[in-house]
């Protein structure tokens, strides 16, 4: 499929550029000038702290001084209603203004009213994008007609003639699928929990896959919104199979893979993976990777979704979350293996996040040099736990040990530093009778300070 | 200094005359108009670049509002009489002082309908809008010359459409001579028994007209226009400054005639002035180039080659008209002096509906109420001049 770019995309800015250089004939007007050069002023003036200065800090906080700048701004424009000049100017850029620093105060009384509210995603995800919105219309409406600006065509994408007003309202429509989107697909996911009893785990990635739905037919939407009908998506579609080919492959491929992952269910968001040998919890799958965090050392991961589409893993939490752990300890011959097992089992059962069932389980697992060994099996349900329960299980044991004098043996050597040559009584007690170090090899030098007598 | 650095930018604010419609494509042939306008323009005069901004009709006051207070306020403002007249009530323009000369060159009726109550003037005619009748000229051979010819046609399957609003209607009242009625209500006058009677013809004519199959009532202009360019419509009244538009869909199959008169006398369509006003914030310069525009735009030559151009509206110039009404469609050329004084009644009374919106919408329902349901017309005829009279 070839395509020419002209025919693809078209840009022609000359409309606008034509409307931004009639706003110069502006500069014409000397009440225009003076209300700009007011407002120059007065921002100037607050950016030295000129006017903040003037007010005592201790009365007044930071958060109000802000606002002597916009309100200078009001004010002027109201002495400019009365001395009959045009003021319009002036209260558009006090309020604008204004409406910036009310943001700080705003935020300290909502937090002020509830500690918990969300305030800073409040700000960034719905005050700030209303603001520039009504901004930005407003400033249009001032300098000419919105209608006739928004009909100015701009570009020509796909045969379809796109004007700056399409234009606009797609780039917040999409803004507000993409913030929003989660609304609804969290709404979806948890009313299909309600109907259809989907566990929390798996709600997870179903709100996931909503989203995902959401956004495509929000996009879809704003593209057919726009003008961009079925040819224009088979075009689009056409470039896509050439990228997908070359260039985009691995960005499609892990985004499949992710779709895939999510409908299998294996790795969504609160799985319990092992990575390299590290049980890591799925934090988020994403489009391109799945982040997950290390229980070990809480070092987040980002692992392309194709990894795990492609290689094997192991998870602790795809049927069932449970997982077992063992603890192997060493008691001494003397001890009686029946009475060591009922301990270790006993000491197994009490801990409080080792699961009833499937039943702990103790065995005799080897006739060691100097112990006999034991492995107590344990299951817990949440597989992050066995690494505590573990340590848990360890401290018991060496307590009730300690308690019912039985003891832990451990190999034990002992050294003797030696002389060379050896002494007969020396050399009779260290080889047992008949060794003899043989000529020229050196005795094993111990830890302490003692160096071997080569003087001799 | 080069031709560049002297031409000056002049802001246009123009309401726009596609107002009934709301779709995306509301001001496109506007535009195209305008934009070839710019370009004319800039030939004849190179010193003035013009920069013009197209307003829904709604809200240009809205707009030219908060422009003006901020200084932002268009050079100039292309509306019709009456709004013009609103504008400069709500200190939006300013009024504007012709020379005698000058006067001289626009007909005085024209003159008159942008003259304030003391006497200034709130805006400079500058060609006027007809109304008239728009059809296919590949269904109906000839367009109907009356009422009773517009009757027979629809009964041979020729489809014919109109709209429910008395701006839009008022033509037909000429053919009754119900026109009278209105103008006494209006006046807080008694309407005499014949005035009446001829009121109560109309109204029967148009519940007769919405019992035929052929002749279809809708609810505005843009509408009619629509069913027109799709052909389920083959004659419909239309706007003189709405014919771009048609004559881009139907090209050379577009037929442009007079509204048919009826057994009364001539039909009486309404005129819509294209009036160009001074706006407030103009700096000196601005404003003594915009002046220089509007001598400019009333010159016979100015009159002549625009209204020949684009063929959507008649000079306000008497010389211009002479030599224009013979190249113009047969609509326009029936269009003279005269004709300007006899349907000027009309234009007032339109127009003072148009200041009272309350009024509007009453006449508006009962309109509605008589086309589309059971009202009969002689309780229209009597509810609309106790409507008129009452000028809530």
């Amino acid at each position: 499929m070839t395509l020419s770019m002209s025919y693809l995309i078209t840009v022609n800015p000359g409309a606008i550029l034509n409307e931004l250089l009639s706003w110069l004939a502006y500069l014409n007007r000397g009440t225009v000038v003076l209300q700009l050069l007011l407002v120059g002023i007065v921002m100037v003036a607050e950016q030295r702290g000129a006017l903040r200065r003037r007010v005592e800090h201790r009365l007044v906080p930071e958060y109000i001084r802000v606002l002597i700048g916009p309100l200078i701004l009001l004010i002027s424009s109201a002495l400019f209603l009365l001395a009959g000049l045009p003021w319009g100017l002036l209260r558009y850029f006090g309020l604008l203004w204004l409406g910036w620093m009310s943001f700080t105060p705003l935020k300290t009384l909502i937090l002020s009213i509830n500690k918990k509210f969300p305030v800073d995603e409040l700000e960034s995800t719905f005050l700030r994008p209303i603001y520039v919105i009504v901004a930005s219309t407003s400033f249009i409406r001032l300098m000419g007609s919105t209608e006739n600006l928004a009909q100015t065509p701009v570009a020509n994408l796909f045969g379809v003639e796109l004007t700056l007003g399409r234009i606009y309202l797609a780039i917040i429509a999409i803004y507000v699928i993409m913030t929003l989107s989660s609304r609804p697909a969290t709404f979806l996911a948890w009313l299909s929990g309600v109907l259809f009893g989907v566990r929390p785990r798996n709600r997870r990635g179903l709100e996931l896959l909503f989203r995902y739905s959401v956004i495509i037919v929000g996009i879809i939407g704003v593209a057919y919104f726009i003008g961009i009908d079925g040819t224009a998506f088979i075009a689009i579609a056409g470039g896509l199979s050439v990228g997908i080919g070359f260039g985009v492959k691995e960005i499609i491929s892990n985004f499949i893979s992710s779709i895939w992952l999510l409908f299998e269910g294996s790795v969504r968001p609160g799985e319990i993976l092992m990575v390299n040998g590290d049980p890591c919890t799925v934090r988020k799958l994403g489009l391109r990777a799945t982040q997950l965090r290390r229980g070990r050392d809480g070092a987040e991961l980002l692992i392309p979704n194709q990894i795990f589409f492609t290689q094997e893993a192991t998870s602790f939490t795809a049927t069932e979350t449970s997982r077992r752990d063992s603890v192997v300890v060493g008691a001494a011959y003397e001890h009686d293996p029946d009475i060591i097992i009922e301990l270790l089992k006993t000491i197994a059962k009490e801990h409080k996040k080792v699961l009833e069932y499937p039943p702990v389980n103790a065995f005799a697992i080897d006739f060691a040099e100097s112990s006999i060994n034991y492995k107590v099996l344990f299951w817990v349900s949440n597989p992050l736990d066995s690494f505590e329960v573990g340590s848990d299980i360890r401290r018991t044991i060496w307590k009730q040990f300690e308690k019912k004098g039985i003891t832990i043996p451990f190999p034990q050597r002992q050294v003797y530093p030696m002389e060379w040559p050896p002494s007969l009584q020396q050399s009779h007690h260290s080889a047992g009778g008949g060794g003899v170090m043989p000529q020229g090899i050196q005795p094993e030098l111990t830890g302490n300070d003692e160096k071997p007598n080569s003087e001799a | 200094m080069t031709e560049n650095q002297r031409s000056i930018v002049l802001k246009v604010a123009q309401a726009s005359n596609e107002n009934e419609q709301h779709s995306d494509h509301r001001f496109e042939t506007e535009r195209k108009i305008t934009r070839n306008f710019q370009q004319q323009l800039k030939e004849m005069q190179p010193g003035i670049k013009l920069h013009p901004s197209i307003y829904p009709e709604e809200s240009l006051e809205r707009a030219l509002k908060v422009q003006t207070n901020s200084g932002l306020g268009p050079d100039l403002v292309i509306a019709d009489s009456n709004q013009a007249l609103s504008l400069l009530a709500l200190g939006l323009t300013d009024p504007i002082k012709l020379t005698k000369e000058h006067q001289n060159l626009i007909n005085p009726a024209a003159l008159e309908r942008v003259k304030t109550a003391t006497g200034s003037l709130a805006g400079q005619p500058i060609s006027q809008y007809l109304q008239l009748a728009c059809f296919d000229k590949r269904k109906l051979k000839k367009a109907p010359k009356t009422l009773k010819e517009l009757s027979e046609a629809s009964g041979t399957g020729t489809v014919f459409g109109m709209v429910t609003n008395l701006q839009d209607l008022y033509w037909s009242l000429g053919s009754f001579g119900a026109g009278e009625a209105l103008t006494a209500s209006l006046a807080g006058q008694k309407v005499t028994v014949a005035a009446h009677e001829r009121l109560t013809q109309w109204m029967r004519w148009l519940k007769e007209s919405s019992y035929q199959q052929n002749i279809v009532f809708l609810r505005n202009q843009a509408a009619l226009r629509k069913a027109f360019i799709e052909g389920e419509m083959n004659w419909i009244s239309c706007w003189s400054s709405q014919l771009p538009q048609l004559r881009e869909k139907l090209k050379d199959h577009l037929g442009i005639a007079p509204l048919p008169s009826g057994e009364f006398g001539r039909a009486t369509p309404i005129t819509r002035l294209q009036v160009w006003a001074l706006g407030k914030n103009s700096s000196r310069r601005q404003r003594a180039e915009s002046l220089n525009l509007l001598d400019f735009m009333v010159q016979p030559w100015a009159q002549k080659t625009y209204a020949l151009k684009y063929r959507t509206g008649f000079p306000v110039n008497p010389a211009a008209a002479m030599i224009v009404s013979k190249q113009l469609p047969p609509g326009f050329s029936k269009f003279s002096e005269d004709e300007n004084k006899r349907v000027s009644r009309g234009d007032a009374i339109v127009s003072a509906i148009d200041a009272k919106p309350r009024l509007k919408k009453d006449i508006q329902s009962t309109l509605n109420e008589l086309i589309f349901d059971g009202l009969s017309p002689e309780n229209a005829a009597t509810e609309l001049e106790t409507q008129m009279k009452a000028k809530r």
